[in-house]
Order: C-alpha cells, then sequence, then structure tokens
C-alpha cells in the first residue's frame, strides 16, 4: 500500500495540521493484522525517513500521527501510528457530499480567536484577588450646602399678617 | 449653535446694540452695509418675506415651563368666543432684538401681535395698505446676535384687571402680590429689560428702563422686543393660514386685554399661558360700546407667581419682581434670579437666588449662544433633567405658621423675645400680659419648632411674623411649598453607557465591579452595574419634606425607579431649656439601648455606636436614629433587631447640629454631594491577551459552526452526520473537549 510521510511543525491540538511530505509516496507493508486506528507499517530504510511525525495511509484515506519509529535489522523501519481522527474527518467534501468536522455543531464554551473577555464569567482569568481599583464620580448639578441663607424654617403658634 | 452668520453677517461685522452697555456689550445683525432690520435682510437677500426666520437667533430653548410654548387660538365663533386650536411646544425659539421709530410713524403702538390674521403670512411686507395700522411694524426689528448674560436683568410686570372689569393695574410681580385679591384677572404678563447706564460702574450697577416697543410716543426711539419664531398653523373657520408669529412685543403672559372683533370679525386672539393653567384661562366675547370683543385672561389661582418667575427663568437670564432690584441690584442681592438651562440649553422654569446666582454656569459666558442650544437637535424628552422642583403649596392656618428665616433673622427673633414681654403695660402683671397675648406665659414657647436645612428654601414674600397675637418687627417669608425635589445627575452621552466599560466583559459586572451611590442625608446604596451599562443616565431625586425635615431618594434609570432610600436632612434646634434635656435624653437613652442590646447579645459594640457617641458629645443626632433605637422592645429577636440597628447606624449619615442658629460657625465636614463609586477589580500585570487566547481562551457561549470559528476552541460538538466510527467520533469528541486549534 501507498503511503506519504509527513512531517508538521504545527501544535498538537491544531485541526488540521500544515504538512510537507518527506520523499515521494512510498510502499508499504503492514507487519501483521494491521488496525485502522493504530496501524503498524514497515518500509525501507532511508535516513531521510526518519524525520516523519505524520503519515498519510491513502489505503485508509487518514492521517495517523507516529508514535514510534524503529529501524530493524534488514535495514528495515517499522513505524508505530495512532490515527488523528480530527485531521482525518476535518474537510467535508463537496464533491462527494461527504461531511466533515467542519461543517458540525458545536456549543463552545472557550475560544482564543474572541481576543477578549466576554461576558460569561471566566474563573481562570488573571484577576488579582484582593486589589481592586476605586473610581469616584461626583454629582454636581445640585448644590446643597450648610451655608445656604434662606435655610431656617421656624413653626410658631399665631397667623401671619395681611392675609399672607 | 452659533448665529448663522451667512444670514445675520459675520460676527466681527455685528453691529453694537442701541443702550449699549459698556460693560457687558451686546451685538445685532449686519445683513450688509451696516443694516440691521428684518426688511434689510429682505433687501440684500438673506430673508424673505412669508418664510421662516432663521431660528439660531434662539440662543436658548423655551421649555414647556414657558407659557411662550403653551398657544390658545381664540376666536368668535357663532357669538361665541371659542378656542379654536392650541400648540404645546416641548421647546420654542425665539428672538430678542430692538426697534426704533421711524418718521411719519403714529406712536401709538400698542400691538403686541398682528392683530388681524386674515392675510396669508404674518412676517410679510405689508398689508393691503401703508398706513401705520396695518404697515407690518416687524420689518423694522432688528435681532440680536449676541446677547452677554450680565447685560441685562428684566423687571416683570403684570396687567391685571378687577372683578368687574373697570379699572386696571400694570405693576410690578413683587407689588402684584399684595394687589391680585382687588385685581384677580391677569390680562397680561410682560418683562422689561434694565441694562446699564452711563453712570454705572463695574461694582455699581445703574440700570435704565431700555424703551419699550409698546411705549413708543415719538421718532427716533428704541424699543426692545421678543418675538417667537417658531410656525404658527391658525385654523379659521374660513380659510386656512400659517403665520410665523414675530410678535416684536415683550410679553411673556397672556396677551392683549380684549381684541377688536367689531369690524374684522374673523380675529383671532393668540394668548400664551401657563402649563397648568387649566381652567383658570377664561375667555368672553363681550360687548362694550356696541363694539363686540374677545376677553381673554388669567384668573388668579394658587401658583401663578410660580408660573410666571418659571416662564421668565426659561430665558436663562437675570431677572426678579422688585423695581430698585433690577436699578441698582447686585446680581447676587437676596431678590436677583437667574433662569438655569438644561445640558440641552432648554430653559425648564429652573433657576438660582440670591446668592446661589454665583454658582450659575452663565456667570463664565460672554455671549449666551454658549449655552450650546441648537433648535435644530431632537431633544430626547425621556432624558429631561429637572433640577430642582418645588411643589405642594402650603398654606397657614389659624393655630400656627411655618416661616423661612436666615441665621440673621433667627437672631433677630430671639432678641424679639424680649422686646414682647417688655411690651406688657405697665402695672399689668407679666404672667397674665404673656397668657393673653401668647397663649402661654413663656413667650418663647410659641416657637414649636426650628429646623436648619442644608439647602435653599421657597418662600413668599416676607410679612411680618407674629408670635400668638404679637407682632413682631421680624418680617419673615412664609415658607411656600412643602416639598423639594432635588436632582442629582451621572450622564455619560458617548454610547458606551454610563462609564467606561472594562473590555465590556464579566469584569464589568458583579460580583468583580460594583456600584455605590453615597445620597446626602441617607446613605449608601448599591445599584446593579447593569444600569451603568444599558442606561446613560442615572439620576437620584432626593425629595425633601420641609414640615418634618425628612428625606428619601430615589435612584432612577432613564426615569424608571430601581431603588429608593430614606433619611433626615434637616437639623432640630432646641429653643429652649425642655426641649434641650428632652433631645439629650433621648440620646443618651438611645445609645444606652443599643449597648446595653450589643453586650447582652454578644455582639460587642459596634462602629457605629462611635457615631452615637459623637452626636452625645456635639448635642447633634438624627431623629431617626432615636426612632430605629426606640423600635428595639424587650423580649423581641434580639439578634434580627440588633442587625436592623446596625444596619441603620451603618447607614446613616449623622448629621452634624449646630449649637446656634445665628453662629454661622457650621461644620462643613459633612459632605452634601452625590457621589456614585465604581470598584471594580485589578489585572495581573503579567497578563497578555495573546498569550491567554492561544493557551486557555476566553470563556464563552457560542452555539456554531465549527467553520466559523478560529483559534484554541473549547467545546461540544456534535458529530450526526459525520461517517465515522464510534472510537473515531468519541477521540474527536475528547479532542474538542480539550482544545483544538481551529
Amino acid at each position: 500500500m501507498n503511503i506519504q510521510l509527513l512531517k508538521t511543525t504545527d501544535d498538537q491540538r491544531t485541526a488540521f495540521k500544515t504538512c510537507t511530505q518527506i520523499g515521494t509516496d512510498i510502499n508499504a507493508v503492514p507487519t501483521d493484522d494491521m488496525s485502522e486506528l493504530q496501524p503498524k507499517i514497515v518500509i525501507n530504510y532511508d535516513s531521510t525517513y526518519l524525520a516523519a511525525n505524520y503519515v498519510y495511509i491513502g489505503l485508509f484515506g487518514k492521517y495517523y500521527k507516529i508514535d514510534k519509529k524503529s529501524v530493524t535489522i534488514g535495514k528495515k523501519i517499522v513505524l508505530e501510528c495512532t490515527i488523528d481522527a480530527v485531521m482525518s474527518y476535518f474537510y467535508s467534501d463537496a464533491q462527494t457530499g461527504k461531511k466533515g468536522i467542519d461543517q458540525c455543531k458545536i456549543t463552545a464554551v472557550r475560544n482564543g480567536g474572541i481576543g477578549q473577555p466576554t461576558k460569561i464569567q471566566d474563573t481562570k482569568f488573571p484577576v488579582l484577588p484582593n486589589e481592586q481599583e476605586l473610581m469616584q464620580t461626583v454629582a454636581t448639578n445640585v448644590s446643597l450646602s450648610n451655608t445656604a441663607e434662606y435655610s431656617y424654617i421656624i413653626t410658631v403658634i399665631g397667623g401671619a399678617a395681611n392675609g399672607s | 449653535m452659533a448665529v448663522n452668520t451667512n444670514i445675520y453677517g459675520a460676527s466681527d461685522q455685528w453691529r453694537n446694540a442701541a443702550f449699549y452697555d459698556k460693560f457687558y456689550p451686546n451685538k445685532k445683525a449686519n445683513f450688509g452695509d451696516n443694516t440691521s432690520k428684518l426688511s434689510d435682510g429682505v433687501t440684500k437677500g438673506k430673508l424673505s418675506y412669508n418664510e421662516p426666520i432663521d431660528k439660531s437667533l434662539s440662543y436658548c430653548g423655551l421649555g414647556t415651563e414657558c407659557a411662550l410654548s403653551h398657544v390658545r387660538y381664540v376666536q368668535n365663533v357663532s357669538n361665541t368666543a371659542t378656542i379654536i386650536d392650541s400648540q404645546d411646544r416641548f421647546q420654542t425659539n425665539f428672538l430678542f432684538g430692538e426697534i426704533t421709530t421711524q418718521t411719519g410713524m403714529d406712536g401709538n403702538y400698542n400691538y403686541s401681535q398682528l392683530s388681524d390674521l386674515k392675510y396669508q403670512k404674518a412676517w410679510q411686507a405689508n398689508f393691503d395698505s401703508d398706513t401705520w395700522w396695518s404697515n407690518n411694524k416687524n420689518k423694522l426689528v432688528e435681532p440680536y446676535t449676541s446677547i452677554h448674560p450680565k447685560s441685562v436683568v428684566f423687571l416683570i410686570y403684570v396687567i391685571a384687571v378687577n372683578s368687574t372689569f373697570t379699572n386696571s393695574i400694570n405693576v410690578t410681580l413683587s407689588e402684584y402680590r399684595t394687589q391680585y385679591t382687588t385685581y384677580p384677572n391677569i390680562s397680561q404678563v410682560y418683562i422689561v429689560p434694565f441694562m446699564n447706564d452711563s453712570l454705572a460702574t463695574e461694582n455699581s450697577p445703574s440700570r435704565n428702563q431700555f424703551g419699550a416697543a409698546g411705549n413708543i410716543t415719538s421718532n427716533n426711539r428704541q424699543g426692545f422686543c421678543l418675538g417667537l419664531l417658531d410656525e404658527y398653523e391658525i385654523p379659521s373657520r374660513n380659510f386656512n393660514m400659517y403665520s410665523y408669529q414675530l410678535t416684536w412685543s415683550r410679553i411673556v403672559m397672556g396677551n392683549l386685554y380684549q381684541t377688536d372683533t367689531s369690524e374684522r370679525s374673523t380675529a383671532t386672539a393668540i394668548i400664551y399661558v401657563p402649563e397648568n393653567v387649566g381652567e383658570h384661562f377664561k375667555y368672553q366675547r363681550v360687548n362694550i360700546y356696541d363694539y363686540y370683543y374677545i376677553r381673554t385672561y388669567i384668573e388668579y389661582y394658587d401658583g401663578i407667581f410660580d408660573e410666571i418667575i418659571k416662564t421668565v427663568a426659561c430665558f436663562g437670564l437675570y431677572f426678579t419682581e422688585k423695581t430698585n432690584v433690577a436699578q441698582h441690584g447686585l446680581f447676587t442681592d437676596n431678590d436677583m434670579y437667574i433662569g438655569i438651562l438644561d445640558s440641552n440649553g432648554i430653559g425648564h422654569g429652573e433657576y438660582l437666588r440670591g446668592a446661589d446666582t454665583a454658582t450659575a454656569p452663565q456667570n463664565n459666558y460672554t455671549d449666551m449662544q454658549q449655552s450650546g442650544y441648537d433648535y435644530t437637535k431632537e431633544v430626547d424628552k425621556t432624558k429631561y433633567i429637572n433640577n430642582t422642583q418645588f411643589y405642594g403649596t402650603w398654606s397657614s392656618n389659624a393655630f400656627t405658621k411655618m416661616y423661612v428665616l436666615t441665621a440673621a433673622q433667627v437672631s433677630a427673633l430671639a432678641n424679639e423675645l424680649y422686646t414682647a414681654v417688655s411690651a406688657a403695660p405697665a402695672g399689668e402683671e407679666i404672667e397674665r400680659y404673656n397668657q393673653s397675648v401668647f397663649l402661654t406665659q413663656n413667650p418663647i414657647d410659641c416657637i414649636i419648632s426650628l429646623k436648619k436645612f442644608p439647602m435653599s428654601l421657597p418662600y413668599s414674600a416676607a410679612v411680618p411674623m407674629k408670635l400668638g397675637s404679637y407682632t413682631t418687627t421680624v418680617n419673615a417669608a412664609p415658607l411656600l411649598y412643602s416639598t423639594g425635589i432635588y436632582s442629582f445627575t451621572f450622564s455619560n452621552s458617548s454610547d458606551n453607557g454610563l462609564y467606561p466599560w472594562f473590555n465590556n466583559s464579566f469584569l464589568d459586572y458583579e460580583p468583580y465591579t460594583k456600584c455605590e451611590l453615597t445620597i446626602p442625608f441617607c446613605g449608601t446604596v448599591e445599584i446593579p452595574t447593569t444600569y451603568l451599562h444599558d442606561y446613560d443616565t442615572i439620576d437620584v431625586k432626593l425629595i425633601v419634606d420641609f414640615i418634618t425635615g425628612a428625606c428619601t431618594a430615589y435612584i432612577q434609570a432613564r426615569n424608571i425607579t430601581i431603588d429608593s432610600v430614606s433619611g433626615e436632612c434637616a437639623v432640630s434646634l432646641p429653643v429652649n431649656g425642655i426641649q434641650s434635656a428632652t433631645l439629650d435624653s433621648q440620646i443618651h437613652s438611645a445609645a444606652t439601648a443599643r449597648n446595653k442590646s450589643a453586650l447582652t447579645n454578644g455582639l460587642g459594640l459596634i462602629g457605629g455606636l462611635a457615631a452615637v457617641g459623637i452626636g452625645i458629645a456635639t448635642g447633634g443626632i438624627g431623629t431617626a436614629v432615636i426612632g430605629g433605637i426606640a423600635a428595639l422592645t424587650s423580649g423581641a429577636n434580639m439578634i434580627t433587631q440588633d442587625k436592623n440597628i446596625e444596619y441603620e447606624l451603618q447607614h446613616m449619615q449623622v448629621p452634624m447640629k449646630q449649637v446656634s442658629g445665628a453662629s454661622g460657625a457650621i461644620n462643613q465636614s459633612y459632605d452634601m454631594r452625590c457621589k456614585m463609586r465604581i470598584t471594580r477589580p485589578k489585572i495581573s500585570g503579567s497578563y497578555d491577551a495573546e498569550v491567554y487566547a492561544n493557551t486557555v481562551g476566553f470563556a464563552c457561549l457560542i452555539n456554531t459552526t465549527v467553520s466559523s470559528l478560529s483559534g484554541l476552541t473549547v467545546g461540544d460538538i456534535n458529530l450526526d452526520g459525520l461517517d465515522a466510527s464510534d472510537v473515531e467520533k468519541q477521540l474527536i469528541k475528547n479532542a474538542f473537549a480539550s482544545g483544538v486549534i481551529l
């Protein structure tokens, strides 16, 4: 079966990693009954192949992370791989109508693309626990004052003069 | 808004107004070649007859509290005086100007309006002839383009008629206060400008009346005029009319006493009425010497004096109701007022008086156009800010009377008491004399209470104060209203709400950010921060009961009350030994009870008690605190009541009591400003938004498609329709649960 040896420097969490192919398509054989999820394959030795950390297996049409590489007697390289399910199923295929992860619905509870905190409370956000900033605004459109002139009210017995 | 220089000329070309004040100059329009009349404006191509006059002349808007914003059209309909239409505007635009009589014109200029409105437009060149009674005198008006706020003091006049309509008076508003019972029918209220003459010095005003437009009896005399610039739609029985009402008069309320309808039966009386005139606006068709007239007037009612003052206050200038004050009064004279404009430059009848006028922003203007009023701006009525409003007419009864005094008057009254007692006739027992005059053997017992308030109080004209049946020599002003509303406003005109948001995030809300209002006399109230973000104005309306001294503050967001808190703002001053002893006893008992309660319940003394202790030392504590402690009863839930008391003491701002009303040495440490305090969190100094975004991601709740997101994403994904094994799907779900970079 044909495989492609790939190298990526992207973060492991990247959904669809950017890869560069090492060499050309390679003919590989399984070492035993080959699992689709964790295949173990053998290829002919080439020193350049040791730089690969990802492999695309055309038989399954999926991408795999190379967990372990072994060089054996007889100038072979054994690759022990684990499926990268997110990368394998990420893109939809418009021609075949095959749905990918990119078209799936998600309820995101964290996202870096927003760029700044939202109104959803974030207990991980680095707020200093014991420090606060104090601001004060004073309304100045009304003046109350102890020095106001006509500010005493006296209640007395007796009416006022002149009917006032 | 600046005056439109394309129409009224460049500001450096404006001409000096007549009666030029050397200290506070006013300017009038220059339409070109040093011409200023409105007719010159037409000649120079700047104005057109039958078209509205540009309203940028209006340096402020006259609010709904001004009578000029409420127009009633009265006409003879089927031999009955009928209000055929009315207009009530939220704001009215106007001009001030002057007018110079011309050679050949008759001096009998009694027109405050165009008396005959059968023509299409009021602002027009002439009527059907060029005789004096039909020539449009509005042509001669020279509009003012710049008015210095200190250049003029308006004196308010009233023309009133007796109940039989046989006699009338034309007096100042102050004089009318003692004559309204004889002349209860107000036909006109007008304002006369007083401006400095050559004898005036900077610290000694000498003002004279600027010639009245209705009082010119010779040629080449200057008269002052007020004109309205808003369009009027006046329906008529026979034809449609649309008038630009340029009155060229100084009338602010009412109008002509009567309108001649004998020859021009379709004449319409245009009357300006106060906002709350209601049924007190009267209109009749009357026959006098075989001629029919429409008679209109405002029947006196409680509150009309206040309406008159509010109407004049809407102009935002200095005014008074006394002649001597208009002539020689300083701007801080006790009987000098200045109208206050709101933040939109609209007058709503608010004013400052006496020494308080010094705080009016107009004192820093050189031109009233600095009010910022823009007649083209549509004002959001929900943002109307009412700084001070009084209501609750207070009438005396036969047994008690409430007066508003100054500190000096309190002293004078105290001295008067000795004079009162010594007035006993020779040979008569003092006790018998006192009993007959004061209804008590101790004259001081005539004084029921004396309270000090932290604000100027509303009062009517001063009268000789009476104690019992004894008339003192102290002229005291009766309390005019029982309630006052003092509004504090926190506003932010930006789109971001009341204060700058902190990332517009959860950090701007509880529990991270908190907002408290400290309201004078009432205490501290926490308000939800959501009101700071969703509304751009928070108002605190402090309602003060002048009768009891209690106050309640209502916190409003865009006129919706969200919380309230009460307190006491008046300090009761003991006026005799019994009252003082009783007050101190109450304070001591309250403090003792509180201490006893706290110790009994093992709660210990709280900080609030220190305030009580201080109160005792200076002899002052609010009655609300006493009331709260008095509620403590034996056998009740001591813990609950202690908590209540603790709350009251901690949230009560205890007013400091002054020892003597006449001492003047009042403690200023008590802050009477309304304050908004916002506490908000601090973020770690090492915080980096990019790092955080790529390593943790910002908390969110977004329901969407994966392709619409970017960056580190943690969430629950729905894999329906994905052609993968269950194990693979679980691997995908696990990956998104821990974070996938899209």
